[in-house]
């Protein structure tokens, strides 16, 4: 396995620095302070082997990316720093779990069709999002609210039923 | 917290205030976890079908010698992207070489093989089930199964050097071998002298007694040499089992009746074995390599156990040993073990009792303490008791100190000693 030690702290420094840098383009040093240290912790994470800090830091750099989009903060950085996020995130339990196992068949096999994989999904993922970012529609309050709860009542069934398919 | 938890509330955090702040850009940037969990729920492994097989090299071993275990798996549903086996190890065994897990990739129709090398101490050891785990690529939707794969690996107990243990038991079989029958007729030893009867070879004829009487002639007998029958019990009682550092007694008696076993078997005697404690564990008696190998066998399924019926010697079934023959007991022993073997004396079957010692082995921990001295001297003047009420009523006694070697300790006892005399009593 070569390649996935190679980019997880590039994906790491990027998840962190572009939401980093969206901050400091609009001069809050208080966030990019927040974002710094994440950032480090995550790779210090890394580096010991603990994806449970890695969980921790990815939430906390994703809440900070929540807290920029409603700032109005340019959404191409915080987009970016998503892709980015996920990215670092499933790498880092792929190694993990890759690391677990005594022996692997075939491993720079395995690691290649997971990073193709990834690379696959988080680019419909960014075709996606681009694109929904450039679509305007106006919806009233109720609207926002009915489709919320259908979205959050049919998110709850899904995975709620995916769980039990994967127990 | 699980991945697929994490990310699921991430979303959801996301689509919620996303409503509530009337946020566009947030539900774009929620879109990347959504293919994601959505590429993961597409491609999650369906109901897992599997065959597994396990092959040992060999299923009976000997003690320290390496065993290969070879587990191959085979995909007959779909592909799975990625799949992690894992086996679990028999306790009491040591992984040698490879691994016990395995991941990798496993598509519809190909198999996947799992290799390593174990050895043991000896024992009964039973592999079990194989576990599973099936994910797809992103490892948020996983399967598992428990696949049975049973096996049994036996290893057989190290067997001691041993020359010839010299027996004389009352009764001896129909077949010639190297035991005294206690019957004139041709053999090695001079055994008596009887009137000369036609067809008796002309040099057996004693010409010393024959001059002696005018007119009849005399002729030497020897003791005629046969098989006889063995029995050897193995005292598996846990109160007789004595554990120092995680090293224990019970192995050494074990060790023992390998190399007894081995040694009658050899002189061609016909033996059987009785593990005696937790039950009643009988290798039906025979002759010759296959009935070692049953042996060995039995001696490598002997543990120690409790049981209130076999706590003392006395519901010894006599049943299962030849009427007069030989028995051989290996055992620490214990207080009231005497009067048993005693009476088995008394009903024609020729003892010989065989016991490591006990209180020497457990000595090695306590002799630095000066109380344990004085425990250990204690124990010592009791176990010479113990030993001396056997010898007097006639039952010979190796004394074994399992630091010393065991074909040592057995000749010292019993090999040097006449065969009239060992058949009476025997000192160490």
């Amino acid at each position: 396995m070569k390649w996935t030690p190679r980019l997880l702290p590039y994906c790491i420094a990027l998840a962190a620095g572009t939401p980093l840098a969206a901050y400091a383009l609009s001069g809050r040093t208080g966030q990019v302070l927040i974002l710094l240290a994440l950032g480090v912790w995550w790779l210090v994470g890394v580096y010991r082997k603990q994806p449970s800090l890695g969980n921790l830091c990815a939430t906390g750099i994703l809440l900070m990316v929540m807290i920029g989009a409603l700032s109005d903060l340019p959404s191409g950085w915080l987009l970016v720093g998503t892709l980015a996020l996920l990215a670092a995130w499933d790498m880092e339990h792929f190694y993990h779990r890759c690391h677990l196992v005594a022996r692997i068949e075939a491993s720079d096999d395995l690691e290649r069709r997971h990073l193709g994989q990834l690379a696959l999904i988080l680019g419909i993922g960014a075709i996606l999002a681009g694109l929904s970012l450039g679509v305007h529609l106006r919806l009233n309050f109720a609207v926002a609210v009915l489709l919320t709860l259908l979205a959050a009542l049919g998110l709850r069934r899904l995975l709620s039923r995916l769980r039990r398919q994967s127990d | 917290m699980k991945r697929l938890s994490l990310l699921s509330i991430g979303l959801y955090l996301f689509l919620i205030v996303a409503f509530f702040a009337l946020s566009g850009e947030l539900v774009a940037l929620a879109i990347p976890p959504a293919v994601y969990i959505l590429a993961a729920l597409l491609q999650s492994p369906e109901e897992l079908r599997l065959q597994v097989t396990r092959t040992l090299n060999t299923t009976c071993v000997s003690q320290e010698l390496p065993v290969e275990v070879t587990i191959v798996i085979q995909n007959l549903g779909s592909h799975l992207a990625e799949i992690l086996v894992s086996d679990m190890l028999p306790e009491g065994l040591s992984l040698v070489e490879g691994e016990t897990q395995l991941g990798g990739r496993l598509p519809a129709g190909e198999t996947l093989t799992l290799r390593y090398v174990v050895k043991g101490l000896r024992g009964t050891y039973e592999f079990r089930n194989i576990h599973v785990v099936a994910t797809e690529p992103l490892g948020l939707f996983r399967r598992r199964a428990r696949l049975e794969a049973p096996e049994v690996l036996l290893v057989l107990p190290e067997v001691l050097r041993l020359r010839r243990v010299p027996i004389r038991p009352l009764q001896t079989r129909g077949y010639a071998g190297p035991i005294p029958a206690r019957a004139g007729g041709s053999g090695v030893d001079f055994f008596g002298v009887r009137e000369y009867q036609p067809g008796d070879p002309q040099r057996w004829i004693n010409w010393r007694i024959s001059a002696r009487h005018s007119r009849s002639l005399f002729t030497n007998e020897f003791e005629q040499e046969r098989v006889a029958d063995v029995g050897l019990i193995l005292d598996a009682r846990r109160r007789n089992d004595y554990r120092v550092n995680g090293e224990s007694l019970f192995e050494y008696s074990v060790r023992a009746t390998a190399a007894l076993a081995g040694v009658f078997l050899n002189d061609g005697n016909r033996v059987t074995l009785l593990v005696y404690g937790r039950g009643l564990e009988w290798t039906f008696p025979g002759y010759g390599k296959v009935q070692r190998e049953q042996i060995l066998r039995g001696l490598a399924r002997a543990k120690t156990g409790d049981s209130l019926v076999f706590e003392s010697l006395d519901y010894l079934p006599t049943r299962l040993f030849a009427a007069k023959s030989q028995l051989v007991l290996i055992s620490p022993l214990c207080e009231e073990d005497p009067q048993m073997l005693s009476r088995l004396r008394s009903r024609g079957y020729q003892m010989l009792v065989v016991s490591p010692d006990p209180v020497r082995f457990e000595s090695r921990t306590l002799a630095d303490q000066e109380l344990g001295k004085v425990a250990v001297r204690l124990a010592q003047l009791e176990r010479a008791l113990l030993l001396r009420k056997l010898r007097n009523a006639g039952i010979p006694v190796v004394d074994w100190d399992v630091n010393q070697a065991f074909e040592q300790t057995v000749y010292a006892a019993i090999g040097r000693t006449p065969l009239w005399f060992r058949a009476v009593e025997v000192s160490s």
